[in-house]
C-alpha cells in the first residue's frame, strides 16, 4: 500500500515536471517569435529566467505561477505586436528617409539661407557714390 | 550676383551626401551582423585568476560560469559540466564523449550576460589519471529541431585529483 502511494506521488511529480517543461518551452518559443519581430520582451525574459531557476530547484508551484504571469504578458504583447512592429518600422524608415533627404535640403535651402543671411548682415549698409575729385 | 562660391557649395553638398548615406545605412542595417555566444569559466570570485589547482575526489569546487548572448534574440543556454581525461577534450565542432555531471540552464537575453556561481562536484568514479580536466560546454536550445545543440564553445580547467 505504502509502495503504491509512493509510486503515485512520484508519478504525479514526474508528470507535473514534464508539463512544466513543455509549457516553459512553448512560452519561450512565443517569446523568441515576438523578439524576432522586434517587440520588446525584456520583462517576459526576466520572468522566464526566474521560471528556469524555480524549475531547476524543483519549485514547480512557483514556476507555474510565474508562467501564468508570463502567459498574461505574452497575450498582451501578441495582441499589440502588429501595432508595435508597424510603429517601429515607421520610425526606422522615416528616420532613414529624413537622413537621405538631407542633401536635397542642403541643395535647395543652403543657397537661400546663405543669401538671406548675407543680406541681413548688410541691411544697414548705406550705398554712396563718390565723385572723383 | 553669385554670393555662394560654387566650389564651396559643391564641397558642402558632397559632405552632406556622404554623411546622410552613412547615417541612413547605420539606421537601416540589421542589429546583429555577426551573431555569437560566449562562454567563460571564472574563479570563485567570478574573476580570471585564482583557479584551484587541486581538487578532492568526491568533493566540490566552486567556480563561476559566464555566458554571453549576441544572437539577436533570447537564448535558452545550458552549460554542461563534465570531468574528462586530458585526451578527451571537446573540439569546436564536437562535444566531449564523457557523461554530463551537472547541467546549468539559464535564459540569456540578447546583449546580456549571465554570471553564476556554481559548485561543481568531483565524482568518485573518475579515470585513474592524476590530472583531469573540468570541462564546461555551451549547449543552446534549438527551436527548429526542439533539441539542445552544441554551440562549439567550451572551456576547461586542468586540476590534480587528490585521493584521500
Amino acid at each position: 500500500m505504502l509502495v503504491l502511494l509512493v509510486l503515485l506521488v512520484l508519478h504525479s511529480v514526474v508528470s507535473l515536471g514534464g508539463d512544466v517543461h513543455s509549457k516553459f518551452l512553448e512560452l519561450y518559443s512565443r517569446t523568441v517569435e515576438l523578439s524576432l519581430k522586434g517587440v520588446e520582451t525584456g520583462e517576459v525574459e526576466e520572468l522566464l529566467a526566474s521560471t528556469i531557476e524555480s524549475i531547476e530547484s524543483g519549485d514547480y508551484d512557483r514556476a507555474l505561477k510565474l508562467m501564468s504571469e508570463v502567459e498574461r504578458h505574452l497575450l498582451v504583447l501578441e495582441r499589440e505586436a502588429g501595432f508595435i512592429v508597424l510603429t517601429k518600422n515607421l520610425v526606422k524608415y522615416g528616420t532613414a528617409a529624413l537622413l537621405l533627404s538631407i542633401p536635397l535640403l542642403v541643395y535647395l535651402l543652403l543657397p537661400r539661407l546663405y543669401i538671406y543671411l548675407w543680406y541681413e548682415t548688410r541691411r544697414n549698409w548705406v550705398v554712396t557714390s563718390e565723385r572723383p575729385r | 550676383m553669385n554670393v555662394l562660391d560654387e566650389e564651396v557649395f559643391a564641397v558642402i553638398l558632397a559632405i552632406s551626401v556622404v554623411g546622410s548615406v552613412l547615417a541612413s545605412a547605420s539606421v537601416l542595417r540589421p542589429e546583429v551582423v555577426e551573431p555569437f555566444t560566449a562562454l567563460g569559466l571564472l574563479d570563485s570570485s567570478c574573476r580570471i585568476g585564482a583557479y584551484p589547482r587541486e581538487v578532492y575526489l568526491g568533493g566540490e569546487v566552486e567556480l563561476c560560469v559566464y555566458v554571453y548572448n549576441h544572437v539577436g534574440y533570447p537564448i535558452l543556454a545550458q552549460v554542461r559540466y563534465k570531468v574528462v581525461e586530458p585526451g578527451d577534450l571537446p573540439t569546436n565542432t564536437t562535444p566531449s564523449k564523457a557523461s554530463v555531471v551537472k547541467n546549468i540552464t539559464a535564459l540569456v537575453s540578447h546583449k546580456q550576460e549571465v554570471l553564476r556561481k556554481v559548485k561543481l562536484p568531483i565524482p568518485l568514479e573518475l579515470p585513474q589519471s592524476e590530472k583531469v580536466a573540468l570541462v564546461i560546454e555551451l549547449w543552446v536550445y534549438d527551436l527548429k529541431t526542439g533539441d539542445w545543440v552544441y554551440s562549439g564553445r567550451w572551456n576547461h580547467l586542468y586540476v590534480r585529483v587528490l585521493r584521500v
